[in-house]
């Protein structure tokens, strides 16, 4: 990744605060729903499921990323 | 294994009935977050008919990035509007009404109203939706300090005004007996 180019800072600044956001987000809404759903099995396959497909989707979107800033 | 519903149940406490709000309410919700998703699905078929450039080179890899990104936002907001249904709850049980509200990721909020400070309970349904699928609100008039205890968009609310009555005048005669 060559952040030396300011385009390529500029959209990697964005992307960071954009998805930094969300994980943000993400990392709290598991954790209430873990907190305040009484731990069932029902609750724990979610947030599972939710983890994975938003993890996946997050390298896939670092690696779109990582080959714009080259 | 025992599970607490709210944290001052205790362990003798009977639970009558745990209500969310009605799948109807959650349906709505989602179909707002289709039109999103939507949103994507037609921007990628016409852009793709209409705009080939926009895939090609560097610009396919900012496009494809910004749907990534956006999917993200799509999924997280999902998740989410899951989580506030499910969260949020309202408990009857013999010795209390517990209102449980999920209102925002940091804001979460549990209110008790115990069956003999009940003073009236209301139930109304209300549109063409609420009376389809039998659902509406239910208002119950305290003599505590927080004046009304409502449960929103509620399946079967006059089931549910009924079961806090018969509960109210159970606990009554209950007391009048003991006294």
């Amino acid at each position: 990744m060559n952040l030396s180019n300011p385009a390529n800072l500029l959209i990697f600044g964005v992307y960071l605060v954009l998805v930094g956001g969300l994980g943000i987000f993400s990392l709290f809404g598991v954790y209430t729903l873990v907190r305040y759903g009484r731990s069932t099995p029902l609750v724990f396959t979610i947030a599972i499921v939710y983890a994975f497909f938003f993890l996946k989707i997050l390298a896939e979107s670092y690696q779109t990323l990582s080959t714009l800033l080259t | 294994m025992y599970h607490k519903l709210f944290p001052s149940q205790t362990e003798s406490e009977e639970i009558y009935l745990v209500v969310r709000e009605h799948w109807v309410h959650l349906l709505l919700k989602i179909l707002v977050w289709i039109f999103f998703a939507a949103a994507l699905v037609l921007f990628n078929r016409f852009a793709h008919a209409n705009l080939p450039n926009l895939f090609l080179g560097t610009a396919g890899e900012v496009t494809l990035l910004f749907t990534q990104v956006y999917t993200l936002f799509l999924v997280l907001s999902l998740f989410l509007i899951w989580e506030f249904y499910y969260l949020s709850t309202q408990v009857i049980t013999n010795i209390r009404i517990v209102d449980i509200t999920q209102e925002g990721l940091f804001s979460h909020t549990i209110s008790e109203l115990h069956i003999d400070k009940i003073e009236d309970v209301t139930s109304k349904t209300n549109g063409i939706l609420g009376t389809l699928f039998n659902y509406g609100d239910v208002y119950v008039q305290t003599a505590a300090a927080i004046e009304r205890f409502e449960f929103t968009a509620v399946p079967n609310p006059a089931v549910i005004e009924k079961m806090i009555l018969d509960l109210y005048e159970k606990n009554s005669n209950f007391t009048k007996n003991t006294k």
